[in-house]
């Protein structure tokens, strides 16, 4: 604008004063929607040929835009982009909404407005479920705030008069159910904005500027639906008992559902929570669903022209009705399932019970996900009543069981700088504070959808591998505060690096986990299988040297009888038990690591031979190599300090293994696969509370039964491909990789003759 | 464009940032900030609001009729779809202060 001439300037002018403004229909509305100061003045004419200068493909635009935004802008005329757009021969005007007269048809609405609340739950906007029910369009376009506002807004009609129960159906009965979904969906709203979810991709908070009875409280609402009640159950309706039973099922269940998704940690921690009145009256919508009449044409996608939106017109989302009823079922459940970490059972059970829960197929939904971030950790509580301190502490004791001294209360009594005890208490502060941070965030991104939970691992395993080196400085010092004796250990004398061993062994379990989640989302193709088993083995194996160290240096405890333990105050001296619950800890988890590593084992010798054999091809790369997508995959590891990324060359030798013939390879697999099936047959057999799975015992056990299935089935194609090399009919198998019945993180090759159909899947293992 | 004296894309520059009214072929109003433009006035216009004309209650016309808006935001607009631009002014329209180069006018 800097260079406009000044010859421009009394253009303008002139132009001005030769186009006068046009009067037109459009004058009663000019100052409608402007302050009134300003006013529009017709500039087609010259607009429209000052264009006709521009040559072809000449663009005149504002500096500071780019065509890249443009790329979103949304194009009005188009069908597909203009939400606005009218269809031809479509009418503007509103058409009047149908208004039932049979109770059937409002339990229908009511029903179809449940699929739609769930279609919202599972994904889908608002614009495309909920609000396109024209009864809620109704009730929210008048902006209502307050609660006798908050109704419907309907032409008189013959057979609705005041008073008539056709009137009071829709007046009383399904108002009181609008109101109670609507608020329903500001709870769930509100909890899914105050939590970490990703937009769009989990769920869809757009309200399109309408206010969803923020104003109105849950409590008024509660009246209002027991009112509906009340008339449902008078002498004044005349129905019979089955659909006023449906009717007030279906209002009783708003009034419940509204109360749960109401409440606040502290009321849940009260254990106020009474999610089994919901999955009750769940039961008895699902018994009386016959009964509704389906109102389709109480539906329409016009109301998407009236919303404030940025994006495209979408489609109406409706998920039949039985889906939306498992969705909602489920909903209720989970919601209380998770209400169990609330019973505080020590750090490791709290990290089974969300590993568990949150790798439940199908996942748990986005609402109860968030939920259980902030069960977890809001307003600087953890839990509810707890400092995430404590709970860090018992995770690091539960495994390492570092020396009592560190945790000494009296250490936070001293406030002499010089004092030992003072200087201890410092470095233990700020561990609470650095750790207590990635503590948290690991956590919460296990709640992440399981793409976005292997994407943020990648990040978060270089914050805990600084915090390793870190914990290892602090564990220095502290060991020279506390005065640690040294111990033998494999030949060299160490001390126990309690601190930074935790953080260790927490960092090798993400790192595996990116790996198993890549087998779980489909990451890898099948030529890629032996290298990545290769790698979680490596880790595996990484960790179970790391654990046999932890478990050299799992603190003894002070007898009590030394004269060391005089100067201590009792509760901080490491009782017997807490020595044998860290050492049983450390077992139970090497063992496990031991079961998953001897079946990685399996996977990667199995795989292997299946490559040799020619049965899994490596696709056509035409732009990539092996050693490209090798850099790919071990992208997020290759600044971590340790364990190192092998070097290319070498892990394809390793992997390979050229030296070993393919029988004798099957065969070690074969031995894996028996290790790894008694491991987890061990681990099958130990109670829920040397699981740590006290909080999930059913979902623990449900997962080691999975991995046996796959230790089974690989041992099943181990057999299959054996036999077929010694009778030379390799070129009769075909292989087809199993993702679906099996561990998802060990898909099992399922191993077929040409000739022959090909063999059922293992069956599912004793229940 | 030569009888104005000013260059065509000068002209168009002075639009540009400028809140416009844009009428299409269908009756709607869209009002927003001029962003970019071509040959073919093809319009790309930022915080843009749509304005729907009420299709009933014509008797009421010479009174203030409340029109029903949305936000939109980025939009684009065909050139051969437009049936009217109009460009925002302050002070009523009339006179000649009509600031050519100032910025800052808002929606």
């Amino acid at each position: 604008m800097a260079n406009n001439s000044g010859g421009f300037n009394d253009a303008f002018a002139r132009l001005h004063v030769s186009e006068k403004p046009v009067e037109g229909p459009q004058t009663t509305t000019t100052t409608v929607s402007s302050p009134s100061s300003t006013s529009f003045r017709d500039v087609t004419q010259l607009f429209r040929q000052a264009c006709q200068g521009l040559d072809v493909g000449q663009l005149v635009k504002d500096p500071n835009f780019t065509l890249f935004e443009a790329v979103g802008a949304l194009e009005i005329m188009d069908p597909k982009m203009d939400s606005g757009l009218l269809k031809p021969g479509e009418d503007d005007t509103p058409s009047e909404i149908y208004q039932p007269v049979l109770p059937e048809e409002i339990i229908g609405i009511m029903d179809q407005l449940l699929s739609s609340e769930m279609s919202w739950h599972d994904g889908a906007a608002l614009s495309q479920t909920v609000f396109t029910c024209l009864y809620i369009d109704n009730l929210l376009s008048l902006n209502p705030s307050r609660l006798e506002e908050a109704k419907f807004n309907l032409p008189p009609s013959e057979t609705h008069q005041p008073g008539s129960p056709a009137y009071q159906l829709i007046h009383v009965v399904l108002r009181a159910y609008c109101v109670g979904l609507i608020k329903c969906c500001e709870r769930v709203n509100l909890q899914i904005l105050a939590e970490h979810t990703y937009e769009e991709e989990d769920f869809v908070t757009q309200t399109y500027n309408v206010s969803l009875l923020d104003f109105i409280t849950a409590a008024e609402i509660h009246k209002l639906i027991v009112s509906a009640i009340e008339y449902v159950d008078s002498a004044a309706a005349p129905w019979p008992n089955n659909i006023k039973m449906a009717l007030k099922a279906r209002l009783a269940f708003r009034k419940l559902f509204l109360t749960e998704l109401s409440r606040d940690v502290k009321e849940m921690v009260e254990k106020r929570s009474n999610w089994d009145g919901c999955i009750t009256l769940l039961s008895t919508i699902g018994i009386t669903r016959n009964l509704g009449t389906a109102v389709p044409s109480v539906f329409s996608i016009a109301v998407q022209r009236k919303l404030a939106s940025t994006v495209p017109p979408r489609p109406i989302v409706q998920i039949p009705f039985e889906e939306a009823f498992t969705i909602v079922s489920r909903l209720c459940k989970d919601a209380k399932e998770i209400l169990r970490v609330l019973t505080y059972s020590g750090a490791t059970n709290l990290m089974t019970f969300f590993l568990r829960f949150t790798a439940r197929k199908p996942q748990p939904s986005t609402y109860v996900r968030s939920l259980l971030q902030t069960l977890f950790f809001s307003n600087h509580i953890a839990l509810g009543r707890m400092q995430i301190g404590h709970i860090l502490l018992e995770d690091v004791k539960e495994l390492c069981l570092p020396a009592d001294d560190l945790f000494d209360p009296r250490n936070e009594l001293s406030e002499m700088p010089s004092d030992t005890r003072f200087q201890i208490h410092q470095r233990m502060k700020w561990f609470v504070e650095r750790a207590g941070n990635s503590y948290i965030t690991l956590y919460r991104t296990i709640c992440q959808n399981r793409s976005r939970l292997r994407r943020n691992l990648c990040h978060l395993i270089v914050d805990w591998d600084a915090l390793q080196i870190e914990c290892e400085e602090i564990d220095g010092e502290l060991q020279q505060l506390i005065k640690e004796e040294p111990v033998l250990h494999n030949d060299n004398i160490s001390y126990a690096f309690s601190l930074s061993s935790w953080v260790y062994h927490y960092k090798l379990r993400q790192m595996e986990w990116i790996i198993f989640l890549g087998f779980e989302l489909e990451v890898y193709l099948p030529h890629e299988f032996a290298g990545m088993y290769w790698y979680l083995q490596y880790f595996l194996r990484t960790r179970l040297q790391h654990l046999e160290r932890i478990r050299h240096f799992v603190h003894p405890g002070v007898a009590s009888d030394s004269p060391l333990a005089a100067t201590r105050s009792k509760e901080c001296i490491a009782s017997a038990q807490d020595v044998a619950n860290a050492q049983a800890t450390v077992n139970f988890t090497l063992l496990e690591a031991a079961a998953l590593q001897e079946l990685c084992s399996a996977m990667i010798f199995l795989y292997t031979a299946l490559a040799r054999l020619g049965l899994v091809k490596t696709p056509p790369q035409p732009y990539s190599t092996d050693a490209m997508r090798y850099e790919l995959r071990m992208k997020p590891f290759l600044t971590i300090g340790c364990p190192d990324v092998v070097p290319f060359e070498d892990f394809k030798t390793l992997v390979d293994n050229p030296d070993i013939d393919t029988l004798e390879m099957l065969d070690m697999a074969s031995e894996n696969t028996k290790e790894g099936r008694k491991n987890f047959d061990l681990l099958s057999k130990m109670s829920a509370t040397s699981s740590h799975a006290l909080l999930c015992e059913e979902g623990y056990r449900l997962n080691l039964r999975e991995y046996l299935r796959s230790c089974i089935g690989a041992g099943v194609a181990i057999v299959m491909l054996s036999k077929a090399i010694k009778m030379n009919t390799v070129a009769d198998v075909e292989v087809e990789i199993d993702q679906g019945s099996y561990h998802p993180w060990f898909p099992v090759p399922r191993i077929s003759s040409k000739k022959r159909p090909p063999l059922p899947a293992v069956p599912p293992t004793g229940r | 464009m030569e009888s104005t004296g000013v260059l065509p894309d000068a002209l168009l520059h002075s639009f540009i940032t400028k809140t416009l009214r844009v009428t299409t072929n269908d009756t709607r109003m869209f009002v927003g900030e001029l962003k970019c433009t071509d040959r073919d006035a093809n319009l790309i216009l930022a915080r843009t609001h749509e304005y729907r004309l009420p299709k009933f209650k014509l008797e009421d016309a010479g009174r203030k009729v409340d029109l029903t808006s949305r936000y939109l935001g980025l939009v684009v607009v065909m050139g051969v779809d437009i049936r009217r631009i109009e460009l925002e002014e302050f002070g009523g329209g009339g006179g000649s202060s009509v600031a050519v180069g100032g910025d800052g006018m808002e929606v």
